[in-house]
């Protein structure tokens, strides 16, 4: 379980920095983008195993950019993120299964250990 | 006189004190003496006596003994006057024989008089005299058969003529010597009533009865007085009668019969009856002196009598008219033409006009003439209803004003039953009336007033329930705004944290704990997580309902949550006593956020036992006043309870009372957020500072409806 590629779509920064610190000390390939455009153009580029999409973001918010990458690399595993817990994001999570795929969701600010567990989680299902 | 008067000896009947035995020893000497005075005067045949007050000795001795003593008075009066006639050498046949008539006779008197009469004669009356006359006649000619007989059997003359003599001798001295002891043996009365001007009247008829008594007797002696003859002290008797009373007119009696038996016509013969023998002029004297004394006394008890009814009436009418005119009732008594026959002063009070103008006058001279009809039908009704009835009168006074009478009025009956008038009791209630209606007015006055204070309460509760309510959505608005705000905020924080969190746990790994980097960091982590734990909390504002209500039995809810905090509560030495209801109903709640309130409170529980204690937590179902059935849990626990300064202020968001790092403030805002959702409440208590300490939250839910 090293090499894999993962994209982190999100418009803060240092949410990038944090995943690229903590998985590439592990051995995954992390690229990070900021926003869902970019997101688009970066899997036309490369193959990712993993992407975390961030679900508030300007522009292109995070299930629409979700909806666009499940079209655009269906073998992609998106893992949706959030700050907030409400009733819509549960609705959201309904309507993101019924686009198709295995979703997952990842609550900020991470648990200590988290990101590494739900990556390995994840990458283990999909084979 | 019977037993019941006299019979003062508490030995009873049957037994004789020295009183009793004085008693009939001296009325044996007496009748011993009496006979003794008789026989002065023996008939012309020795055989009887011409006068015997014996007879009425002995009746007299009877009259006045209790009963229980007559057997032995007749007993001693029969000894005594055969002793006596034993020592005059009287045959013994005689002397058995007459004593047993004379006794007899005594007796037959006593037991006719007593029975007539009654206890306590006293020959004041009618009724007595009569009495006493027919005991005179009639007993007497019973008895005079015995004595008479007696005689001719031992002298062989002729009855007829023993028993008139007998019958005349023993019936005067029945007549007048039986009232004349009767009514002067009272020593007490015998000086009584004699006042000096009463004194002068009695000397004066004693000179003037004794004078024409003696002239009577002795016709002749005075030519100019020759009219005064027998009859003259007959009318003169008119005057004890009248102004001495039967004691008089007996002490008269007995003054004639002294002044007549020594007298020259009685002993001569000189007079008008005739007879040839001093004998039969005593005869004809004793006849003359019964008739007389018949006469007298008769007139005597008649005066007294009338004198006594009309005593009795006076006295009466004197008790009638102390009430009447002592009342300040009007009391009047109308004929049957509605003419007043009286009318207190009161009365006349009331309608403002003297008595004497009331009187023989009816109503329309008083009142108005619609007043006046209207008492007058009110009076009519009485009479023909024929029975007495109370009603209130509105009459106007006589100083102008209206005044309200409660009338009784009744029909006046005569002896025979027949109306005749009617009366009437007038009691003035005007102040009555007045003052009761200013009662009754009083009455509703503080009936008012206890509803206008129950009112007030009233309004006083619904403004305390509205400012409650006020301090209840101003709270939940302040929840609501929190909540928006707190979503932009939680965001906006948990992007950078997630950052800092992230960078700082990964340089940490890297290094080793006793490194100054490490240490370092490790602080920053734990800032961070502590920031990421207010954040979790104020995210719960920015979800009001997050799973979907379903039947919640609290109980489980507890016990579900007990299980998860059991660990840390026996290892802190809390113990938990559960009580919970069997009949507990249901609630339509999400059971994750109902746990999530049970833990904030029994986490604060435990926090504030600090390691020690009872922790009890109850369950019940109540019903509310306004009729909602709803479920209380009630969490208490005995620690170091609520400053009252925190009261107000133990539901704001960001407060506690926890050292810093160790609560976030949010637990119990989250709380009642949660149960506001579900309409339901959150009600602490906490004593006082310095009594028992500890505290106790209660979370209310409304029941499932139906439940």
């Amino acid at each position: 379980m090293a090499g894999e590629n993962i994209l982190v779509v999100d418009d803060e920064d240092i949410i990038g920095l944090v995943f690229k610190r903590e998985l590439e000390a592990k051995g995954f390939n992390v690229d990070h983008v900021p926003g869902g455009e970019e997101a688009v153009k970066a899997v036309a580029l490369k193959k990712y195993d993993l992407v975390f999409i961030d679900k508030m973001m300007p522009g292109l918010d995070g299930l629409e950019t979700c909806k666009r990458l499940r079209k655009l690399t269906p073998e992609s595993i998106l893992i949706f993120m959030t700050g907030l817990l409400d009733r819509e994001n549960m609705f959201n999570e309904w309507k993101f299964t019924e686009a198709g795929g295995k979703t997952y969701y990842l609550y900020k600010p991470f648990v200590d250990g988290e990101l590494v567990e739900v990556v390995g989680k994840a990458l283990k299902e999909r084979k | 006189m019977t037993d019941d008067i006299s019979e003062k000896s508490p030995q009873g009947s049957g037994t004789f004190d020295l009183k009793d035995v004085l008693r009939v020893a001296v009325i044996a000497l007496a009748y011993f003496l009496t006979l003794f005075l008789s026989f002065l005067f023996p008939d012309t045949k020795k055989v009887f006596m011409t006068i015997w007050p014996a007879g009425g000795v002995g009746l007299a001795a009877f009259l006045l003994s209790p009963r229980r003593l007559w057997p032995m008075i007749a007993f001693m009066i029969f000894m005594a006057g055969n002793t006596a006639n034993f020592l005059q050498y009287r045959p013994l046949f005689n002397s058995l024989g007459f004593m047993v008539a004379n006794v007899l006779e005594s007796l037959g008197c006593a037991w006719l008089i007593s029975r007539v009469c009654g206890p306590g004669v006293t020959f004041n009356r009618v009724r007595d005299i009569l009495a006493l006359l027919a005991g005179a006649t009639l007993v007497n000619g019973a008895t005079a058969c015995i004595g008479a007989g007696v005689a001719a059997w031992s002298t062989r003359a002729s009855f007829g003529s023993f028993w008139l003599s007998w019958w005349i001798v023993d019936g005067l001295g029945i007549l007048i010597v039986t009232p004349l002891i009767m009514l002067w043996s009272d020593h007490r009365r015998i000086l009584s009533g004699l006042r000096r001007s009463r004194l002068v009247e009695v000397a004066a008829f004693i000179a003037v009865w004794c004078s024409v008594s003696w002239l009577a007797f002795n016709r002749g002696v005075f030519p100019a007085s020759h009219f005064i003859s027998s009859y003259v002290p007959v009318a003169l008797l008119v005057w004890p009668a009248l102004r001495f009373g039967q004691r008089g007119v007996i002490a008269a009696l007995a003054l004639l019969a002294l002044i007549g038996v020594s007298s020259l016509g009685v002993s001569v013969g000189a007079h008008l009856w005739g007879g040839s023998t001093w004998e039969e002029l005593l005869l004809l004297f004793q006849f003359y002196m019964a008739c007389t004394a018949v006469m007298g006394m008769t007139l005597a008890a008649s005066f007294a009598e009338s004198r006594d009814t009309a005593e009795k009436l006076r006295q009466s009418r004197e008790l009638l008219d102390a009430v009447i005119n002592g009342t300040t009732d009007a009391v009047y008594v109308k004929d049957l033409q509605g003419r007043y026959l009286m009318f207190n002063a009161a009365a006349a009070k009331a309608v403002g006009k003297p008595v004497e103008d009331v009187l023989g006058r009816d109503d329309r001279s008083l009142f108005t003439s619609t007043e006046a009809s209207q008492i007058m039908e009110g009076d009519r009704r009485v009479l023909e209803a024929g029975q007495v009835k109370t009603y209130e009168e509105v009459i106007a006074d006589p100083s102008g004003g209206v005044r309200t009478f409660l009338s009784t009025k009744g029909p006046v009956l005569d002896s025979k039953g027949t109306c005749v008038g009617l009366f009437g009791v007038a009691r003035d209630i005007t102040e009555r009336k007045v003052a009761e209606k200013l009662a009754v007015e009083i009455a509703a006055s503080r009936a008012a007033t206890e509803v206008a204070q129950k009112r007030a309460v009233e309004v006083e509760e619904s403004y305390r329930e509205l400012q409650k309510t006020q301090t209840m959505l101003v709270q939940s608005e302040k929840m609501a705004a929190l909540g928006v705000l707190s979503a932009g905020v939680a965001h906006e924080l948990n992007n950078p944290l997630t950052g800092i969190l992230g960078i700082a746990r990964h340089y940490i790994s890297g290094k080793k704990p006793e490194d100054r980097d490490f240490q370092d960091l490790t602080k920053v982590v734990q800032a961070g997580e502590r920031m990421a734990k207010i954040i979790k909390g104020l995210l719960t504002f920015s979800r009001p309902s997050v799973g979907e209500a379903e039947d919640v039995n609290c109980n489980l809810v507890i016990d579900t949550v007990l299980a998860f905090g059991e660990g840390i509560m026996v290892g802190s030495g809390i113990h938990v006593n559960k009580f919970f209801a069997d009949d507990l109903p249901l609630v339509r709640a999400d059971k994750n956020r109902l746990e999530q309130v049970m833990i904030v409170i029994i986490n604060n529980a435990v926090d504030a036992m600090k390691k020690k204690g009872e922790l009890k937590i109850s369950t019940r179902r109540v019903a509310l006043a306004n009729g909602v059935v709803a479920v209380e849990v009630e969490i208490a626990d005995d620690g170091c309870g609520i400053r009252k300064a925190d009261m107000d202020r133990i539901f704001d968001p960001f407060f506690t009372t926890k050292e810093p790092g160790k609560g976030t403030g949010l637990g119990l805002s989250v709380a009642y957020a949660i149960v506001s959702d579900y309409k339901g409440d959150i009600l602490v208590k906490s004593p006082p500072e310095g009594q028992k300490r500890g505290a106790s939250f209660t979370v209310r839910l409304p029941a499932k409806s139906g439940a």
